[in-house]
């Protein structure tokens, strides 16, 4: 045991941190009020803040790293055997060390816009500051009152602790959450700059393209985040899916929903000077998600499989929330004056319109998703009564909304700013719906002899029209899926041709040279597109999982199952034994028309601690075409047999690499020009394009770099889960019910009976099979089912009577935003026939002199010879 | 690497703590700081950066219409309406950037005056009534009337420094006649005729 005091002198840095915090937070208001030669203080101020945080941190795991088993903290998610890579994860893995981590991130996010924004925007610099301290502040009084990770054990210090979740020990828990929290604690910077923005009034677009990077870089941190997580998912639970719709995950994905509107909005407002009260919205919106997010994760308000305990940090953050509401509503409020803006369109045929449909979209699935993720919550309050709605709900309605989102994100870039012509169109639209139509008549006609038909069959969530209606659109969405990914991508491909043909024309460039020169003259544009290309795959891959086979069998040694065009033989299987487990390995062979195409090893692994805690390890094999997912259900020690399912499932990879590709192009958006770089130093053409290539070099390698981790995870046996398994289904019948039934065992936080692979479930599936064969309907199980074991066991609430508000509401708000949508845009681009100098009037004052005769306005050379600058690059 | 990590934490906690000492006692030692009169040239800055700011995003929707219009997307008729409606934005805030720039010109002439004790010469005169076009870098970057000051401040600088032989590149002692820098070969003076 170490002989400091480590305890005390981690309460002491807490009350340390609250203390600088608030002490800044204070000088940083006073700046802002008349006094900015006290901004070098606040700047320093909050470098103290950050430095404390880090002391923190660093205190905290080196208690970890030292087996300080008085800390409470590092008594329940530690032990001697752990090694120090798992020590150091512990950090974060459970609730207080979380909060700290979350407020250390806040702390460096705060530091690095202090130093960045040193000499500038000196107006809101000490705004800015002041809401990041608050931020802190708000995090240090959790901690200090509620969830303290330098609290001591009441039993004083065991000889061991109790380690980290099984569940937790993978290279995963290193990234994931790591890379989460920086993308849900990057919001903080946005929101700081839209406060301080609203608080002094200066409310032109200086402020949002201050922010631009950070929000870019929030945008992909949380994307990542998000996509680490679904790689953990995938191999972590074993039951072959990435995305449960588990109300944490959703939790991660809603502040992204509200943040992509405001990247696409605020070019309106950049170019227009449109929205303002709508952008400023959504970052608070945004921002708020975020807190909201982090609310639902740990108050333990809705059973995860993700979730802290339960705990008393709850009524924090509904405060603070209640806080964030009240402060930001009174901001905008009082600010409508400035922010209240003639709203002008030339046509609907037109990019501003379509990012206008963008937002429509995106914060219908935000209300979607937001409806029925606290639909528990609300069901209870309303009639008393708990519900849980699985991911079978979401799969079947986000179908038709991502569709949507997807044909917006192809049409988007293909039209012109303000109106395109109706001959632009048909010549931009040709290639993209042509090549759309070949793709679909060739799904139809060969998909079922490729194994991939253009239809599947969908099952019904309801018994009503409704469930009809949404197993058929399912049931399409192959054909569907690929149709407007090839509209996509080959409108995308084609804006990027088009591009380069242009400029090889007005500047006599090379291929190579002009797509060089497209893309980093017009970063935003194109990074953009890139990102678009991205999505594209990553719903490419998602439509993989209407394709699924599998196959379940038990095998002795030498023995083969046959799956998807694979022959996977089962070679023997072995035990490895390493400090605080066993391991038993099964090794397969995967053989493709004969020869062997790969090996995988599913296992399963027996912890000392919790003791006799067994977990299943998946094995996956990735192609580029699909993967091969085993999964070890049992073996035998004596006889060797075992009993393994195998899943073959096409396109994943392409969900990993669309998220390299929208890493790719939010970092193309977010680089600075070599000028930026480089200063004023004036390069030749050659050198310039040399660092241009040299800078997207560097960039293609930090993401290629991600594929070696990729092929590590595909070696990597994988993870497990306590509950996942092999779980037998003989027919459609019986996947279509267990996938509505929750397991009521009270342990695996209710997964569906198609997936928990624990006795309690098992033995609920027997009696149900049984119920099936004495000629019961599958509805009259589910209802006995329910009857037993309350509402709260059924996935997917009935469409019928108030669960029938879950899907109405958000589909009826849709609904009635799109139909208003086009009401305000026909409007709006009927006052559009006002003149240039009203416009300009209106815009502030930017137009030209009354009388001014452009065509002799000394400024005009001066223009050109600017533009002409802008070509060369300076 | 498990025996080595718990020293590497306590240096940087140690660094940590020195750290925290010294941003503190900076912030404090900051606090005491007078109002003084660069206040306003800051917030003079800050204007004229976000006017700078604007200019470059106007130009850059020019160039994105033009592109458009190469790409076909745009008609004509459109083209140039858009084309006008933007351009007039521009040249307006060029107008307001060189009406910003008139008292910061007078400042860097008294200054020229006051340093080399009389009337600026005859190339330095020239210079500060050129208007900034012809200087890339001053109109592009932030902070011109910064760089007008710091370039009358190094007109005067230069004046002093090679009348007494101190290089104005590296500070070297030159003899008084000497041409050229003896250490980084900077021309000092203009050759006199024999």
């Amino acid at each position: 045991m170490p002989p400091i005091e480590l305890p005390a002198f981690g309460n002491l840095l807490l009350c340390a941190i609250l203390v600088s915090a608030a002490y800044t937070f204070a000088v940083a208001l006073v700046a802002g009020r008349g006094r900015p030669e006290l901004l070098p203080s606040v700047r320093a101020g909050v470098y103290t803040n950050w430095a404390l945080l880090a002391l923190a941190v660093l205190v905290l795991a080196y208690a970890f790293q030292a087996h300080d088993f008085r800390i409470r903290y590092v008594m329940r998610y530690s032990d001697r055997a752990m090694p120090w890579w798992y020590l150091l994860a512990s950090l974060w893995g459970g609730q207080d060390g979380s909060l700290l981590w979350w407020a250390f991130l806040i702390g460096c996010y705060s530091a690095v816009c202090a130093f960045s924004l040193r000499g500038k925007l000196p107006e809101l610099q000490p705004y800015i500051l002041a809401t990041l301290m608050s931020v802190v502040i708000f995090f240090a009084v959790m901690m200090l009152f509620s969830a303290n990770p330098f609290a001591t054990a009441v039993a004083g210090a065991p000889p061991d602790g109790e380690g980290l979740n099984p569940l937790l020990q993978n290279y995963w828990m290193m990234i994931h959450p790591p890379m989460l929290y920086l993308g849900m604690t990057g919001w903080a910077v946005p929101f700081a700059f839209c406060v301080a923005a609203l608080l002094t009034g200066r409310l032109d677009d200086g402020w949002i393209k201050a922010s631009r990077r950070w929000t870019l870089w929030a945008f992909m941190a949380l994307a990542v985040g998000n996509v680490l997580g679904m790689l953990w998912s995938y191999e972590e639970l074993g039951w072959g899916g990435y995305w449960a719709w588990d109300p944490v995950e959703n939790a991660a994905f809603m502040p992204l929903l509200a943040g992509v509107p405001f990247l696409h909005s605020v070019m309106l407002q950049e170019r227009r000077g449109m929205f303002k009260v709508w952008n400023v919205f959504l970052l608070c919106l945004t921002f708020f998600m975020t807190i909201f997010g982090t609310f639902l994760t740990r108050s333990g308000m809705i059973a995860s499989v993700h979730s802290f305990a339960r705990s008393s940090i709850g009524i924090y953050f509904v405060w603070y929330m209640v806080l964030l509401v009240v402060f930001c509503a009174a901001l905008i409020v009082w600010r409508l004056p400035l922010l209240r803006a003639e709203h002008r369109i030339d046509s609907l045929l037109s990019r501003d319109f379509v990012f206008l449909l963008n937002n429509w979209i995106l914060m219908g699935m935000l209300f979607f998703v937001l409806i029925a993720t606290t639909w528990p919550l609300i069901s209870e309050a309303l009639r008393d009564e708990t519900v849980t709605v699985g991911p079978g709900f979401y799969n079947k309605w986000m179908v038709p909304l991502g569709l949507t989102l997807m044909v917006l994100t192809g049409i988007g870039p293909l039209l012109a700013w303000r109106k395109s012509t109706g001959a632009h169109l048909s010549r931009v639209l040709r290639v993209p719906l042509g090549a759309t139509l070949v793709v679909m008549l060739a799904h139809v006609l060969l998909g079922n002899a490729l194994g991939y038909p253009a239809h599947v069959a969908g099952d019904e969530i309801y018994d009503t029209f409704t469930g009809k209606v949404l197993a058929a659109i399912y049931g399409a969405s192959p054909v569907i899926a690929s149709s407007v990914c090839t509209f996509v991508l080959v409108g995308h491909l084609q804006e990027f041709w088009r591009g380069v043909a242009v400029r090889r024309r007005n500047a006599g460039e090379g291929v190579l040279l002009a797509f060089y020169e497209l893309i980093t003259r017009a970063k935003r544009r194109y990074g953009g597109y890139l990102v678009h290309l991205g999505l594209v795959a990553m719903y490419f891959g998602f439509t993989g999982a209407a394709y699924d086979k599998d196959k379940e069998a038990a095998l002795m040694p030498g023995q083969s199952l046959q799956v998807g065009g694979y022959d996977v033989r089962y070679d023997g299987s072995r035990m490895e034994v390493e400090p605080g487990r066993r391991m038993i390995f099964s090794d397969m062979t995967l053989l493709s028309n004969g020869q062997e195409v790969g090996r995988v090893s599913p296992a399963k692994f027996i912890y000392d601690k919790p003791q006799g805690t067994t977990t299943t390890e998946v094995a996956i094999r990735t192609t580029l075409g699909e993967d091969v997912y085993a999964i070890m259900n049992t073996v035998n020690s004596q006889s060797k047999l075992g009993t393994f399912r195998v899943i073959v499932r096409p396109f994943v990879a392409w969900i990993w690499i669309g998220g390299l590709l929208m890493v790719f192009g939010t970092a193309l958006c977010m680089s600075p020009s070599v000028r930026e770089v480089l200063g004023e130093l004036r390069m030749p053409a050659r050198a310039r394009s040399a660092a241009v290539a040299m800078t997207l070099l560097l960039v293609t390698s930090g993401a290629l770099l991600g594929l070696p981790a990729a092929q590590a995870r595909a070696d990597d046996p994988g993870s497990s889960t306590l509950h996942a398994g092999s779980v037998t289904m003989r027919n459609a019948e019986e996947k279509q019910l267990f996938a509505r039934l929750l397991c009521e065992c009270g342990d695996c936080q209710r997964l569906p009976l198609s997936t928990c692979a624990c006795g309690w479930a098992e033995d609920a599936r027997a009696a149900i099979r049984s119920e099936l064969a004495a000629g019961k309907s599958p509805l009259a199980v589910q209802e006995a089912y329910r009857d037993e074991h309350g509402p709260q066991s059924i996935a997917i609430p009935a469409d019928e009577g108030l669960d029938r508000l879950l899907w109405a509401v958000p589909l009826a708000l849709i609904a009635l935003f799109a139909v208003q949508l086009f009401r305000w845009g026909r409007r709006w681009s009927r006052a559009e026939g006002g003149s240039a100098a009203a416009r300009a009037a209106s815009e502030g004052g930017e137009g030209p002199p009354p009388g001014d005769a452009a065509a002799t306005d000394p400024y005009d050379a001066r223009l050109d010879a600017a533009l002409s600058r802008l070509e060369d690059g300076d | 690497m498990a025996h080595v990590l718990p020293q590497l934490l306590i240096v940087l906690a140690g660094a940590c703590v020195l750290l925290v000492i010294y941003y503190l006692w900076q912030s404090l030692s900051w606090l005491g700081a007078d109002a003084d009169s660069t206040a306003g040239a800051g917030r003079g800055i800050a204007e004229r950066t976000r006017l700078l700011e604007r200019k470059q995003e106007l130009l850059t929707v020019i160039r994105d219409i033009r592109f458009e219009h190469d790409l076909g997307k745009i008609s004509d008729a459109d083209f140039k309406r858009m084309d006008a409606d933007y351009r007039a934005r521009a040249r307006a805030v060029l107008r307001e950037l060189d009406e910003q720039l008139g008292p910061y010109r007078e400042q860097a002439r008294a200054l020229i005056e006051e340093a080399a004790g009389g009337a600026p010469k005859a190339a330095t005169a020239q210079a500060l009534e050129e208007p900034v076009v012809d200087e890339p870098a001053a109109e592009a970057e932030l902070g011109d009337e910064e760089a007008a000051a710091s370039a009358a401040d190094q007109a005067a600088g230069e004046a002093t420094e090679t009348e007494s032989g101190r290089c104005p590149g590296c500070g070297t002692d030159n003899d008084q006649d000497a041409i050229f820098c003896k250490r980084c070969a900077t021309r000092l003076r203009e050759e006199q005729s024999a």
